[in-house]
Formats: structure tokens, sequence, C-alpha cells
């Protein structure tokens, strides 16, 4: 078991994408209920998406819009900063409804590492945000 | 002087995990080699529900279930055996009190008191069922190390005051609070009393009477006893007095198609099959902590806690939290180190074999008062040794060496 393989101890202490954007489309708040572990995370899609209510949705124009930006900033732990991290940067470019199929198997792929069932939460946390932040409706169109 | 290491060898978790260092007993202690017996006994000797058949293995298994109730009575020195009725927990206890004796006693306009330091067990009870009755729901704030004065209970004690709860020993900090004074201050303008002992009870003597509290609470697996079994304690002219709550068989006196009626205390609080082996094996934990005895295990704890306390100051970058003095608190250290966060702490740690809990421990007001997110809890019990404070206090600086 090595939870702590350096790249994750180096996306904890370097995280990418931290921070906050100068525009954003959307932003949304995460809690993880079991450590109180939290996330803010905010998106800007490429200009001219059309961005509607419904969000993430594979057959709708809306799904095909792609995110042009994405920052986060979180209070967590390693494993939780570390996906934060991998995921953001993973995302860039990719479309509303392929990101709506990314499931937890993604994220432990990313991050490399065998996780318990309690550190899975951890690990998850920015992807439920992502996911959640993907499906609300964008600020201008 | 009582040989704790000898104490060790009855938890046979420890003879298959030798390199365990388990400090998680404020969440659930392990199970001594008697208890884990207990219950092989009746499941495999004498099993028959209590309470029900007049045929002997039944008999048998009632009067094992029953001479609990009177372990119990003499382990809290509560003045009746009836005053002794068996839950799933803790948390069933207080959700019991606060739905029997609170939907009767509770109106609008009336005050509840509780301390920042509860458990939710003893918190979310009295807020929500303050919210359901037009009720104010009070907190009296602790100082700055956690201690919790008389004086800051007092300062929200009113004629309106109808309940004080209160936990014995904090579940974050470990601080003891005054029980005893805080309980007449209550009395003196009315209040009923209730002791959350979750965290006292295999810790601290626990006297209800010198107390004089009106319910008192605790969980059998936080003392050595098994999982799904629970204490509530209430004064014998109040539970009298109170409506069950949980309706069904062993809890009446009769049954027709226009009304019924209920069997006495305990019974009439106790609808249904109860856990008959955890309360059967919770015989042998209540003999454990009466053959050790109070007077040792506090001064094994003590020595404990000076010695965690003595060593975790040593250690770099680390805060401690809570007043830092063996002689306010039982059982539980809280810290964190500043350059880890406690989920990677407590990962880390379990790297080197050593279980602490990290989080915020089911008190979320509290560390929100204390301005973190969550903390690491070591906590002791009786098979604990400076040894294991010594292999703490590596995996600690291993965590730290991982996050430089
Ligand atoms: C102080 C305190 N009160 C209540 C509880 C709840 O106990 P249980 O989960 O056994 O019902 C706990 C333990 O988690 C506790 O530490």
């Amino acid at each position: 078991m090595d939870n702590y393989r350096e790249e994750i101890i180096e996306h904890y202490k370097h995280p990418q994408n931290y921070g906050h954007l100068s525009h954003a489309d959307a932003t949304v708040h995460e809690r993880n209920s079991s450590c109180g572990d939290v996330i803010d995370m905010e998106v800007a899609y490429e200009k001219g998406a059309a961005l509607s209510a419904e969000g993430a949705s594979t057959s709708t124009a809306a799904g095909a819009a792609k995110i042009q930006n994405v920052r986060f900033t979180s209070d967590g732990c390693s494993i939780s900063r570390a996906s934060a991290s991998m995921l953001t940067e993973e995302v860039k470019g990719m479309s509303r409804a392929d990101i709506a199929k990314l499931g937890p198997q993604d994220i432990f792929d990313m991050l490399g590492v065998n996780i318990g069932t309690t550190r899975a939460k951890c690990a998850l946390l920015p992807l439920d945000a992502m996911k959640k932040l993907i499906k609300l409706p964008a600020k201008h169109e | 002087m009582t040989d704790f290491s000898a104490i060790k060898k009855r938890f046979p978790i420890f003879t298959n995990q030798p390199n365990l260092v388990f400090l998680d007993n404020g969440a659930s202690t392990q199970k001594p080699q008697a208890v884990i017996d207990a219950i092989t006994e009746l499941y495999t000797k004498y099993y028959a529900n209590v309470h029900r058949g007049i045929y002997k293995n039944s008999e048998r298994a009632t009067d094992m279930f029953e001479a609990v109730r009177g372990k119990v009575q003499k382990l809290i020195g509560a003045a009746h055996e009836q005053e002794i009725i068996f839950t799933k927990g803790t948390t069933e206890s207080l959700n019991t009190i606060a739905y029997t004796w609170g939907e009767r006693n509770i109106q609008a306009g009336d005050e509840i008191v509780v301390s920042l330091l509860e458990h939710h067990a003893n918190f979310i009870p009295w807020q929500q069922l303050c919210q359901r009755k037009g009720a104010t729901f009070k907190i009296a704030m602790p100082e700055k190390d956690g201690t919790l004065s008389v004086e800051a209970v007092k300062k929200q004690l009113t004629p309106k005051t109808k309940l004080v709860a209160i936990t014995h020993v904090s579940n974050v900090l470990g601080v003891i609070t005054p029980v005893r004074a805080i309980t007449a201050a209550a009395h003196k303008v009315g209040a009923k009393v209730v002791v959350d002992a979750a965290q006292s009870i295999a810790h601290l003597p626990v006297n209800v009477q010198d107390i004089d509290c009106d319910f008192l609470v605790f969980s059998g697996h936080k003392m050595y006893g098994p999982t799904g079994v629970g204490i509530l304690y209430g004064k014998r002219e109040l539970l009298e007095n109170m409506e069950p709550f949980m309706f069904g068989g062993n809890m009446i006196n009769e049954v027709t198609i226009e009304r019924s009626t209920w069997a006495p205390v305990p019974e009439k609080f106790e609808g249904g099959t109860p856990a008959i082996a955890e309360v059967i094996a919770l015989a042998p934990a209540i003999d454990l902590l009466q053959e050790v005895g109070f007077d040792a295990i506090r001064a094994h704890e003590k020595e404990l806690l000076t010695y965690a306390l003595q060593q975790l100051a040593t250690l770099p970058d680390i805060t401690i939290y809570g007043p830092q003095d063996a002689d306010k608190i039982s059982g539980v250290i809280s810290f964190n180190l500043d350059t880890v966060h406690p989920h990677d702490t407590g990962t880390l740690v379990d790297e080197k074999d050593v279980a602490i809990r990290v989080g915020h421990h089911c008190a979320q007001p509290l560390t929100n008062f204390l301005g973190v997110i969550g903390t690491c809890r070591a906590s002791f019990a009786i098979y604990n040794t400076k040894a294991d404070v010594d292999r703490l206090i590596n995996a600690l600086k291993h965590a730290q060496k991982v996050f430089k």
C-alpha cells in the first residue's frame, strides 16, 4: 500500500488550476460530509458554445459544449487536492457530455493508487463537484 | 500494582495482530475473550428468547439477561434495578428520552441547554425537539481550552429551562465536565438533567446518585462490551410517569381492540426482542472494569495521558487541543500536525499499524469552535501502554517526513 507516491504529494504541494477564473460561467461548492473537506470549483466554457439550463446531456448541443478553463480552491487532504488537480487538468477541452461519463475508476486510475473505502470519498469529492458544475446553467450564454 | 500488560493478553485481537497499536478506543474498544466467550456460550449452549418460554433454556437465558441489569445498577450506583433500561446504544437512549419525556414535557417557550462539547447524539435530538415544540435551544460555551465551567452552564439557566443535557467527558478533547455541580445548578431552576456517559463509563467512576442526574446514558461497545447494547438510566418516578415510545411485544400489560396498557418499567421501554447475546455478554465487560477497579484504571490512564502529552509536545509543528492536563481530561487527546491534513495523518500512521481517528468526531459545533475541519484523536484504553505512545510518535514523525 502506497497512497503517497511522489506524484500525489507533488500535486498536493503544487496543485494545478488552483485559484479563481477572472470570468466563470458557473461555480459550485461541494462538501464531504464524512470529513468536512470542502471544494469550490468554477468553469468557463469555450466561446460560442451553446449553453442552456439542461446542462450536460449527450444528445443536446449543450452537451457538446467544451470546457475552456476550470479552477478550484479547497480545504482538503492530499488525496482530494491531488485528485482535483489531476481532474481539472484532464477535463480541459472535454465536452460536458464526456465529463458526465467519467466514473470513480477514472479517478483511481489517474491517482494511480489503490485507495481504501474511506479515503475513496476524499478522492471522489472533486469528481462529484465537477459533475454538479457541468449540469449548472451558465451565467452568460 | 495492576499488571496492565497481562490485561492486554485477554484481548485476542492483540494476539492475532501483535503489531497493532489501537488508539481509537473513543470510537469503540476491543473485546476481551470473556465477552466473546459469553456470546458463543449462549448461542452454543442455551440460546432461547427471553421473557417468553417457560422451558429451561428460555429461563436460563432470561436469568442471565436479567442478572446484567443488576450488574449495571451496581456499576452506576442506581437506587433500583428497574431504573436500568436496555437500548441499542447511547444514540437510541438519548432519542428515547427526547421522544418520550421530551415530547410530553417540553412546550413552546421552554428552554433546553446543552454544551458545545456535545457529540451529535446529545445535540441533534434536543435541537430537533426544540424545533418541533417552539422551544429555545441554548448552548453553554466552553473556555478557550475546551473546559466547561459550571458558571458557563449557569449563565444559560433561567426559570424556563426544562432540560440540561451534558456530556461527562468530551469525545474530542477528553475534557471532564463538572456534572455534579451542573446538575445541582439545573435542579435549582427546576430543570431535569441528562448526562451522556458514553466516554466516561469505562474510564471514571460514575455514580448516578452522587451526580443526582435524572437520566444517564452509555454504550456497551465503548466499555469492552459488544455492539448493539446500551443503557438508559432514569430515576424511577420519572420513568414511571413517561409514556412508552416503542410499541410491540414485551412492553404491554394488556391489549384489547380498544386499548392497551403498559408493563411496568423497565419492560415498558423495551419493546421487541432485545439484543440478548449482547446484553448477556456485557456482564463480563463490567466484571473486567470492576476487577481492575477505577482507581487503577484512572491511575494508568493518567500516566499514559501525561506521557503522551509530553511526547506529542516534543514534535515540531504540532497543535494540541484541550487543556493538556491529565487531571482535567480522560481518555482522549486531540491534535493536528500543522503540515499534514488529518486524513493524511490517519492514513500514514496506519501504514505503521497505529489506529487513530481523524475528522470531526461527530461533534461539528466543537470542531468549528476550534477553528478546524477535523483533528487527529488518540484515545486510550486499559490495554494501551507507553510503548503504544512511542509507536504513535514515530508514526507521526513518518507522516511529517512524507509531507516535508
Ligand atoms: C460522547 C458520546 N456520545 C454519544 C456517542 C454515540 O454513541 P453510539 O454511537 O454508541 O450510540 C458517542 C460515541 O460515538 C460519544 O462519544
